[in-house]
């Protein structure tokens, strides 16, 4: 049995594709389970149902919950934790004396989910919250390179954030459904399956998830 | 506020000169001064010099009387904001720029070609831009007030995930696969 929190990046990466059918096929063959918090349903569900061109999505995604391959997870301190984590993740680093926002609401909060609700990993396909869990010195020189300014790191919130990020993996779209491809997600494509899962990861990448091209490449080999 | 002033005067220079690549690289380094200050009428004055670019490079809408009547009344809106600024009259000012984003929009509405208005692609343009300085999507979608999902697809369509690799592939797959068995 595997857990997994998600944010809105790798949910809407997988349902602008048409992969959101890897929810339900891993929780069958895997017994995975999916869990949102409550800001990330706002994010992908509630909110955009209002907005005509991307009901549909929404509704896709609402469908997902409805059938229990998407649940929403909280935890009685979800709030004072999401809030430690925006004020730590947006103290961290100071350019020209101003501390930079990295982060907003339902990022923070999957991250607070992860600690909560004790899962195995955050499915999370934006970069901003992957670097800061993995790398956040990368994230910075890469800032300095942005506004050719020295990233001055406040170890208070370093250590703050570290409460949260240490120990999480940190998995994005493609990995998922590079696991679904190996248990035969794509098995009804026959000898083209391969094909298929090398599409669809390039697909997520042009939706949006945060794959270098050196990645996209070795996507092409690493499963073989 | 000094940023906003020497924002508002360099659009201003470039609007007169009719300079669209001027405003094409002020529209960048504004939103992304916007998400450092978090100063919302940087991020306003950043779409409307991208706006006033897109309009610029189109003789279809360039060429007419509304255009006109459209550059007169940015550029006294424009100086409006900066005398505001002068006395010190903040709110005045961020009003002023404020208002250029309406006369955009109705610019847009009547003579542009296309179903997205030229400010949503402004949107995009500056969500971008300050994703690439560090802000998460969340983050990024937020301060400009484009569409997650549509700033998620422009982003998908630069090469602005090439920067931002954390672990070998190999390893992350490895790891994925171990954790489910």
């Amino acid at each position: 049995m595997v857990s997994l929190t998600c944010d809105s990046s790798s949910l809407i990466a997988l349902a602008e594709t048409c992969n959101l059918g890897v929810l339900g096929f891993l929780s069958k063959e895997a017994g995975a389970s999916f869990l949102i918090p409550p800001f990330v349903k706002d994010e992908i569900i509630s909110r955009p149902l209002k907005a005509r061109e991307h009901a549909f999505s929404a509704l896709r995604l609402r469908k997902q919950l409805d059938d229990g391959f998407l649940r929403i997870s909280s935890s009685p301190s979800i709030m004072r934790d999401t809030h430690e984590v925006l004020n730590a993740a947006n103290t961290l680093f100071r350019v020209r004396g101003k501390h930079l926002k990295l982060l907003h609401d339902g990022e923070a909060q999957a991250l607070a989910l992860f600690k909560s609700a004790k899962v195995d990993a955050l499915l999370v396909d934006e970069k901003t919250l992957r670097l800061l869990i993995e790398s956040p010195k990368t994230l910075a020189v890469k800032i300095e390179g942005e506004y050719d300014e020295t990233v001055e790191i406040d170890e208070k919130s370093a250590n703050k954030l570290k409460k949260y990020t240490r120990g999480v993996f940190v998995m994005r779209s493609s990995e998922l459904l590079a696991v679904a491809f190996k248990k035969g997600f794509f098995d009804s494509f026959g000898s083209g399956s391969q094909d298929v899962f090398q599409a669809a990861v390039f697909a997520l990448r042009k939706a949006g998830c945060s794959l270098t091209n050196n990645e996209l490449s070795a996507y092409n080999t690493v499963l073989d | 506020m000094t940023q906003l002033l020497d924002g508002i005067r360099q659009v201003r220079e470039a609007l007169e000169k009719k300079d669209s690549l001027a405003l094409k690289e002020l529209s960048s380094g504004l939103a992304g001064d916007s998400f450092l200050l978090q100063d919302p009428s940087l991020l306003e004055l950043s779409l409307v010099s991208y706006a006033l670019n897109k309009f610029l490079t189109k003789p279809y809408i360039f060429k007419t009387k509304e255009w006109a009547l459209f550059s007169k009344k940015t550029v006294k809106l424009l100086d409006a904001s900066e005398k505001a600024l002068d006395s010190g009259q903040e709110s005045k000012a961020r009003e002023a720029v404020h208002s250029i984003l309406s006369e955009i929009q109705k610019l847009s509405d009547s003579l542009g070609r296309f179903v997205s208005s030229v400010l949503d692609k402004a949107r995009l343009k500056a969500g971008a831009e300050i994703y690439a300085k560090g802000a998460s999507l969340g983050q990024a979608s937020f301060l400009s007030g484009a569409d997650k999902r549509e700033l998620s697809f422009y982003i998908g369509s630069t090469r602005l995930s090439d920067q931002f690799e954390s672990m070998p592939l190999k390893q992350r797959i490895d790891q994925t696969m171990e954790l489910f068995g």
